[in-house]
C-alpha cells in the first residue's frame, strides 16, 4: 500500500475568558472569533506546513 | 364499525354562551363531547396536548381578540377544523376568516341546534376532504418531480453521445470536412448545447422543487468571481455587440456563498441581459456594500435593454415565464433560469427582486451575506445563554507526498474532509469554511466546544478513517 499524502493533526484551546467578565455573551463571541480569525491567519499564511524534504522523509 | 364521537373543543368565555353551545348539541342529539376553556392560552395548551375534531371558536377571548384569535388557533392546529362563533358586530370579521381558511361560521343567538349539529359535521368532513386533496396533490408533484427529474437524466445520455460525435467530426478525427458541412455540425452542436443546458434546467428545477437543491457556501472574494462570470460571457458580449462592464467596491470583506451556485446566477443574469439588449447597449455588474443591512452584500445587473412592462414584474421570477414580447431568436431556454437564480439566492439566505422601466432597461438585484466568523460560531460556542466551558481549535492538515499525485489530490481532500465531518457532534462542533489555501496542502479548522480528552477521540477516529483516503 503506497501513501498518497501525510495528515497532521494539532489542536490548541481557546482562551477561556475570565470568570467575573464584564462583556456581554455577544462581545464574547466576538472574541473568539476573532482570535480564532487570528490563528487560522497566522496557520494559512505563514507557510506552518510540511516542505517538500520532510515529505519525502514521511514517505520513507 | 361504532361510531367515535366528535371531541369539539368550545373556546368561550362567556358562561352563559357556552352552556348555550352545550345545550343546542343536547338538543341535536349529537355524539359530541365537549371541553370547554374561557382564554385562547388555555386553548392553546390543549392543542398541544389533543388533536379534537372541531373548534368552535369565540373571537373575543379576554387574552386575544378578533383576527388575531383565529390566526394563533389555526397556526397552533392548521389540520383541525374551526368554526367561529360570531356576534352580531363581527360577522364581516367570521366572513373574512372563512376566506382564510376558517370552515364556518355561527352567529351568537342565532343558533339552532340542528345548524350547529350540521355546520360541525359538515367542517370535519369537508375538513378530512382537504386534506385528502392535499395529500393527492403532494404524491402528485413528488411524481412529477420523479418523472421530471427520470426523463432528464436519460434524455442526457444520447446528448452526450451525439455531442461527442458531432466534436469529433469538427476536429476533423472522422476526416476533412466540407466547409458547407462544418457549418451544418456546428448549428447541430450549438442546438446540442441549448438542449444541454435546458435539460440543466428542469434537473435544476425540479431539485429546487423538492427541496433538494444544495450549496456549500465558503469564504469567497466576490470582485473576483464577478471577473470570472464576466470572462466567460465576454465573447457573447462581443458577438452581440454589446458593452459589459463590471464596477466592484473594492472594500468589501469576504462574502459568505457556495461559488459555483454564485457563479451560476451572475451567469444567467448577465447573459439575461445581454439577451434583452439591442447592439451598441450595455450591460453593468455591480457590487457594493448595503447601506441598511452591514451583513449583507448587493449586487447588480443593469441593462440598457428594452425593459420589463409592470404587468410583467410580479412574474419574472415565476417557472417557465417568457417575455411575451420576446422574438424567436431570444427564446432559447424554458424559463426556468431566473426561478432557478432566485431559489439559489434564497438558500443562501439573501433576497432577489428585479427593477424596469419599459424602455429604460432592467436590473436585477439580490444580496448574498457577509462571511461573519462570530456568526458561524455562535450556535455551537454558546449553551444557555453563555459561553461553553471549553473551546479548541484543531487544525488538520493535509500534505500530497508526490507531485504527480496531484491530480487526484483535490477528491482526496474532499474525501478526508468528509470523514472527517462524520466524527463531529453537530451541536457542538463546526468544520470551518475554507478560507483560502497555501499551495497543495489543505487546511482544514474546526471548532470544537469540548475538553482535549474528546478532541483527542475525535481526531484519532478522523485519522483512521482519513488514512484510508490517504491510503
Amino acid at each position: 500500500m503506497k501513501a498518497s499524502g501525510i495528515l497532521r493533526v494539532t489542536a490548541e484551546m481557546v482562551p477561556a475568558p475570565p470568570a467575573a467578565d464584564p462583556r456581554t455573551l455577544e462581545q464574547q463571541i466576538f472574541g473568539v472569533a476573532d482570535y480564532v480569525t487570528e490563528i487560522i491567519q497566522q496557520g494559512l499564511w505563514s507557510g506552518q506546513h510540511f516542505t517538500e524534504k520532510e515529505n519525502h522523509k514521511h514517505a520513507h | 364499525m361504532e361510531h367515535e364521537p366528535a371531541r369539539v373543543l368550545l373556546i368561550e368565555d362567556n358562561p352563559g354562551d357556552a352552556d348555550l353551545v352545550r345545550l343546542r348539541l343536547v338538543e341535536s342529539k349529537s355524539e359530541v363531547h365537549v371541553n370547554c376553556v374561557p382564554r385562547l392560552a388555555d386553548a392553546l395548551a390543549c392543542l398541544d396536548a389533543e388533536t379534537p375534531s372541531l373548534v368552535l371558536l369565540d373571537l373575543n377571548l379576554p387574552d386575544s381578540h378578533g383576527a388575531e384569535t383565529f390566526r394563533r388557533v389555526m397556526q397552533k392546529a392548521p389540520n383541525v377544523p374551526v368554526v367561529i362563533l360570531s356576534g352580531q358586530d363581527d360577522e364581516a370579521l367570521a366572513l373574512k376568516a372563512v376566506h382564510l381558511g376558517v370552515q364556518d361560521y355561527l352567529v351568537k343567538g342565532e343558533i339552532t341546534s340542528k345548524q350547529l349539529e350540521r355546520a360541525i359535521r359538515y367542517a370535519v368532513e369537508r375538513q378530512g376532504l382537504l386534506r385528502a386533496l392535499d395529500i393527492t396533490r403532494k404524491q402528485q408533484l413528488e411524481f412529477k418531480n420523479q418523472f421530471l427529474s427520470h426523463v432528464s437524466h436519460e434524455l442526457r445520455t444520447p446528448l452526450t453521445c451525439i455531442h461527442q460525435y458531432v466534436t469529433l467530426l469538427l476536429d476533423g478525427l472522422a476526416g476533412p470536412m466540407a466547409p458547407g458541412q462544418t457549418d451544418h455540425l456546428k448549428t447541430v452542436l450549438k442546438s446540442v448545447n441549448q438542449l444541454h443546458a435546458m435539460i440543466r434546467d428542469l434537473l435544476e428545477a425540479t431539485r429546487a422543487d423538492s427541496g433538494k437543491l444544495r450549496i456549500e457556501p465558503r469564504c469567497i472574494d466576490i470582485g473576483e468571481l464577478i471577473q470570472q462570470a464576466v470572462a466567460m460571457i465576454r465573447p457573447t458580449a462581443a458577438e452581440k455587440h454589446v458593452g459589459l462592464e463590471v464596477g466592484v467596491d473594492q472594500t468589501i470583506p469576504l462574502v459568505y456563498a457556495d461559488p459555483d451556485r454564485t457563479l451560476e446566477v451572475l451567469i444567467n443574469l448577465i447573459d439575461n441581459g445581454i439577451k434583452f439588449t439591442p447592439p451598441d447597449g450595455w450591460v453593468i455588474v455591480k457590487a457594493s456594500m448595503v447601506e441598511t443591512d452591514p451583513t449583507a452584500v448587493y449586487l447588480s445587473v443593469c441593462d440598457s435593454g428594452r425593459g420589463i412592462p409592470p404587468e410583467s414584474l410580479p412574474q419574472v421570477f415565476e417557472r417557465l415565464y417568457q417575455d411575451p414580447n420576446a422574438v424567436d431568436g431570444n427564446r432559447t431556454g424554458l424559463g426556468l433560469g431566473l426561478y432557478i437564480a432566485k431559489e439559489i439566492v434564497t438558500l443562501h439566505g439573501g433576497r432577489m427582486w428585479v427593477a424596469s422601466q419599459p424602455g429604460s432597461g432592467s436590473t436585477f438585484s439580490f444580496t448574498l451575506p457577509l462571511y461573519s466568523m462570530a456568526k458561524l460560531l455562535a450556535p455551537v460556542i454558546t449553551y444557555q445563554g453563555r459561553l461553553r466551558d471549553s473551546i479548541v481549535l484543531v487544525r488538520v492538515e493535509l500534505t500530497p507526498l508526490s507531485k504527480s499525485l496531484r491530480g487526484s489530490w483535490k477528491e482526496t481532500c474532499q474525501r478526508c474532509l468528509e470523514r472527517l465531518r462524520r466524527c463531529i457532534y453537530v451541536d457542538k462542533d463546526l468544520v470551518l469554511p475554507r478560507m483560502g489555501t497555501s499551495g497543495p496542502v489543505e487546511t482544514l479548522f474546526v471548532v470544537a466546544s469540548t475538553d482535549m480528552e474528546r478532541v483527542g477521540i475525535m481526531m484519532t477516529a478522523s485519522a483512521t478513517k482519513s488514512e484510508r483516503c490517504l491510503s
